[in-house]
């Protein structure tokens, strides 16, 4: 009897330690299986178009924008507007940028995390988005729904959805790969944008240059 | 003698009824003391103007002390910082917060028509750049200025206006709450202490100083951070600490170093206790009169009173020296021999540092009335307390003192017998140090600064960090607060009219003034009437129709959002004309054209906010002063020693006189790069310990005993000055070094002054 509650005892003291142990683990493990959720493409370098809508509270209608982009995680984003009229901005190391007609460039302070977050998502950095989302399945068929956990991020975004859709002019996607993003505002208006890229292993040189 | 028993009660009267004085200016009386170089520096009359607006800008951010850290567990010691932090008495984090987007749109959005960027004001004629303006905005990726302003501004005039206004105040980005900047891809936390306690005392400095930085060791340690920190509290701790262990250190030396020269001249305990006598009364009385004509000493003064000892000690010397032949000059109601000498002495030093008295630099009243007084109790002491203790007239000079005079006179004789190939050498050597080393004076108050070097090069680092390292500031103030912001416009125009580039940070953007606002509510309004808007309205098919006109006011914005970015960049404060406002503003990246300082000097609303330079430039005019005072002196001197000892002897007292200070000067900038205000401060006292030598030499002759008194003074005092070369405080030090070589220069040229050798004084001794 004796020998059986020594060995409960034993037993109860290894569950705590184990339990002690597992808490300190839990929030790596956490962060590693919400990457594993996301699961998404790893794509370095890029280029592609967007279509960009933009629902406000107060509109009846979108603002619809489309445009190229391109990224290399090494060196930033090229978000470049062609219609309804051109403007670019440009995610570089040392800041976030927006560019006129003329080529000059102007730095927008404490705004890049937004551009931050669009390209982590597009290059499919899995690691970063779990870093600094909450994640969880959306009532939305193949979709993902990212709750900020970054202060500078929540203060703007209420929530990001991730979906993969299928298109007609599908561009070597497979379930990973995310083509369309809605970035949900605390004010109740939302941004649409929907993606198709292409990866590539070197940017054109002129891109590069203007990510310098 | 009756007349001296007369004088003996006086003293005695005199000595009580001023430390009676003294014990009550010390425990009844108010007064503190200060560690700060810039409290006792020089103010220009522009500074002394803009004072009460400065302090009402920068009092709070002068106690406020910044932490920056920055690796990977830098999120980890931020937070141990703040929670720590409560450990230490008297200091408490400052928090600084992030105003929410929603509540500064809110609080503009009844004001929306008064907001206009350079980008709407371009274009406010044609109603296409204004669209494409518009859209430029609505198509951002998530612009929360956008979304925050859409509904009540579809302009987006207010979107764009608040977005530029807050990126230009934005050096300081937030993550998590957590403030944070970034230095060239490094992210620094950042943390801002405050010191609670108003008018710190100097110890309590040290101690939470010294525990401030016990707790940033602790942190870097534990975290394995990279921490760096600036505030005044560890510069004031610093000097603090430095001046009180100079004090200390230099103090004894002196002290050790006079008394062993006075056992080696006299071998005997009496004449040690009567020097320390003097210097004990005299010291006494320095300091009182210090606690009686200022309400603070600084711990520099104190420094520099460690002079004290070194001119005090030449009246004992003489005293001691002479010791023998008092009671038989009382027995014969003769006067005291070395009652002329001494007064005169006494006079001319008295006279030179009186002039002090009246100096822009409160520490060089504070030495000149501390050596006067000093000097003064020294003197009475001297004549009238010293004959009277027992024992006192038996004092005699050691054999070995006397053979060291004997050979001295035998060497200086030979000097006096060559005196014309002496001041030919003199010339000689001036002209020689002049052409090799000529004067160069810089008067950059930065080069006095006492602080180690590792403490500036971490205010640099956090300068850097912050983006204020090569700023200009600039104070405004006026009478109203819709003055000072139209003064703060007029003075941004300007400069930016012709310095496009250079980047202003202030209050103007989110707070335009009336006149401002009025203007653009007018335009606004006008191009509305045109129809130049209709197209941006359309691309959200909203109305906004222009009311009558709603001023942002100076209070509205006290109690909006933004509050504590007001408090930051302005102020108001009581003075002797009623209320005054002031703001400040910074401009960077590129400094400000000369043109632009040029019409900023004259503007008389407007103060270059740079302490150091102001301080700079108050300590040059200050040193040109002291030159013609230095001339002047000079001048007076020669007067005195013609009309006193005649053309031969008064030229030959004057050639010593003048010839040491000239040497000391020429030696000290062949030891240093550039001379500055404190070594010109040192060739005064070399004037006054020069007449001194002189006069005794005139008065006595070339003969054992005064030439005994005098090397015994000269050895002390250069003791004394000598040990401030090595203090870490350039001015101190720059101070110690000329006053060293001047007294050594006078002890070789005062012998040529002597009226005679006297062989049969040499003959009895």
């Amino acid at each position: 009897m004796i020998h059986l509650e020594r060995i409960n005892a034993i037993a109860v003291m290894l569950l705590m330690v184990a339990i002690c142990f597992s808490a300190g683990a839990f929030a790596e493990s956490h962060q590693h299986e919400q990457s594993k959720i996301l699961a998404l493409s790893a794509v370095p370098i890029a280029s592609g178009s967007f279509v960009q809508r933009k629902y406000f509270k107060v509109l009846k209608h979108p603002i619809k924008s489309q445009g190229e982009l391109y990224f290399d995680v090494s060196i930033g984003l090229l978000w470049q507007t062609e219609q309804p009229i051109y403007s670019a901005l440009l995610l570089k190391k040392s800041g976030l940028f927006t560019e006129n007609d003329n080529g000059d460039s102007q730095e927008i302070k404490s705004a890049s995390a937004i551009s931050q977050v669009l390209l982590d998502i597009m290059s499919g950095d899995s690691e970063k988005l779990a870093k600094n989302f909450t994640i969880n399945a959306s009532a939305i068929d193949h979709c993902l729904s990212l709750t900020p956990k970054l202060t500078q991020l929540a203060k703007i975004i209420d929530n990001v959805q991730l979906c993969h859709i299928d298109t007609p002019e599908k561009n070597q996607q497979n379930l990973n790969d995310i083509n369309h993003i809605i970035l949900h505002e605390h004010s109740g208006n939302r941004t649409e944008i929907t993606l198709q890229l292409t990866p590539m292993t070197m940017l054109p040189e002129a891109v590069r240059a203007r990510l310098q | 003698m009756r007349d001296f028993n007369k004088l003996k009660k006086l003293y005695w009267l005199q000595l009580l009824a001023v430390f009676l004085l003294g014990g009550y200016l010390l425990f009844f009386g108010q007064w503190r003391i200060e560690s700060n170089l810039l409290s006792i520096l020089p103010h220009s009359a522009q500074q002394q103007d803009f004072s009460a607006a400065e302090h009402a800008l920068f009092k709070r951010k002068s106690q406020q002390l910044i932490v920056l850290i920055a690796g990977d567990n830098a999120l980890k010691a931020h937070d141990a910082l703040a929670v720590k932090v409560h450990d230490v008495a008297n200091v408490s984090i400052a928090p600084l917060t992030e105003p929410s987007l929603t509540d500064i749109a809110e609080f503009y959005s009844p004001f929306r028509h008064n907001f206009l960027t350079s980008s709407y004001l371009e274009h406010l004629d044609n109603s296409q750049a204004l669209a494409q303006l518009a859209t430029k905005q609505i198509i951002q990726v998530a612009n929360p200025f956008v979304s925050e302003t859409i509904a009540t501004a579809p302009r987006l005039n207010l979107a764009d206006y608040l977005q530029v206004a807050l990126s230009n105040l934005a050096d300081v980005e937030f993550d998590q709450g957590v403030a944070f900047v970034n230095v060239q891809g490094q992210r620094y936390l950042l943390s801002r202490l405050q010191v609670t306690l108003d008018g710190l005392d100097l110890n309590t400095s040290v101690d939470i100083s010294a525990k401030l930085q016990q707790l940033f060791n602790d942190i870097r340690a534990a975290e394995q951070v990279e921490l760096i920190y600036s505030g005044i509290l560890f510069h004031t701790a610093e000097s603090t600490s430095q001046a009180k262990a100079e004090i200390s250190t230099f103090g004894v030396l002196s002290l050790v170093a006079v008394l062993l020269l006075i056992w080696s001249a006299f071998r005997s305990m009496l004449p040690l206790l009567s020097a320390l006598l003097v210097l004990s009364i005299a010291c006494a009385y320095g300091f009182i009169a210090i606690l009686l004509f200022f309400q603070s000493l600084h711990l520099l003064t104190l420094v520099f009173a460690i002079t004290l000892i070194g001119v005090v000690i030449d009246y004992c010397f003489h005293a001691l020296v002479y010791a023998d032949r008092q009671r038989k000059h009382q027995q014969e109601h003769e006067g005291h021999p070395l009652t002329k000498p001494l007064v005169l002495g006494f006079i001319t030093t008295a006279i030179g540092y009186f002039i002090l008295v009246f100096s822009p630099l409160s520490l060089l009243s504070q030495v000149a009335v501390f050596m006067i007084f000093g000097l003064l109790g020294a003197l009475i002491t001297v004549l009238f307390l010293l004959p009277q203790l027992k024992g006192f007239s038996k004092i005699t000079c050691s054999p070995f003192s006397l053979t060291f005079s004997q050979q001295g006179i035998t060497l200086f004789s030979k000097v006096f017998n060559h005196k014309k190939a002496a001041i030919a050498l003199l010339t000689l050597a001036l002209i020689l140090l002049t052409v090799l080393a000529p004067i160069k004076f810089n008067d950059d108050v930065r080069l006095l600064n006492s602080s180690p070097k590792w403490l500036i090069d971490q205010e640099v680092n956090v300068a850097k960090a912050l983006s204020y390292q090569n700023s200009q500031r600039l104070i405004i103030r006026a009478k109203t607060a819709q003055e000072m912001l139209e003064f703060q416009e007029q003075v941004i125009d300007q400069v930016l009219a012709s310095q496009a580039d250079i980047r202003v940070k202030g209050i103007n953007k989110l707070l335009p003034s009336i006149k401002r606002q009025q203007q653009h509510y007018a335009l606004l309004a006008k191009a509305d009437q045109q129809g130049n808007f209709q197209a941006v309205l359309a691309l959200s098919g909203l109305n906004d129709p222009i009311n009558a006109f709603k001023p942002l006011t100076f209070q509205n914005f006290l109690q909006g959002p933004l509050a504590e970015i007001a408090q930051s960049y302005t102020a108001y404060y009581d003075t002797e004309n009623g209320l005054e406002y002031a703001s400040w503003l910074e401009f960077s990246q590129v400094p400000l054209s000369a043109d632009n300082l040029l019409w900023l000097a004259e503007n008389p609303h407007v103060s270059l906010y740079d302490t150091a330079s102001d301080v700079s430039d108050a300590l040059g005019q200050y040193r040109q002063e002291i030159l013609w005072l230095l001339a002047s002196a000079l001048v007076a001197v020669v007067v005195i020693l013609f009309a006193k000892y005649g053309l031969k002897a008064g030229a030959l007292s004057a050639i010593a006189t003048i010839g040491s200070a000239l040497l000391a000067l020429t030696l000290s900038q062949l030891f240093s790069s550039h001379l500055n205000i404190f070594n010109l401060l040192a060739v005064l006292l070399i004037i006054a310990l020069a007449i001194d030598y002189v006069i005794f030499y005139q008065e006595h002759g070339l003969q054992v005993k005064t030439f005994l008194a005098i090397s015994l003074s000269a050895l002390s005092s250069a003791a004394v000055f000598g040990i401030l070369v090595f203090s870490a405080t350039p001015a101190v030090s720059s101070f110690g070094l000329t006053v060293m070589i001047g007294i050594v220069s006078i002890f070789i040229l005062a012998p040529i002054s002597a009226k005679n050798i006297n062989l049969s004084e040499m003959g009895r001794s």
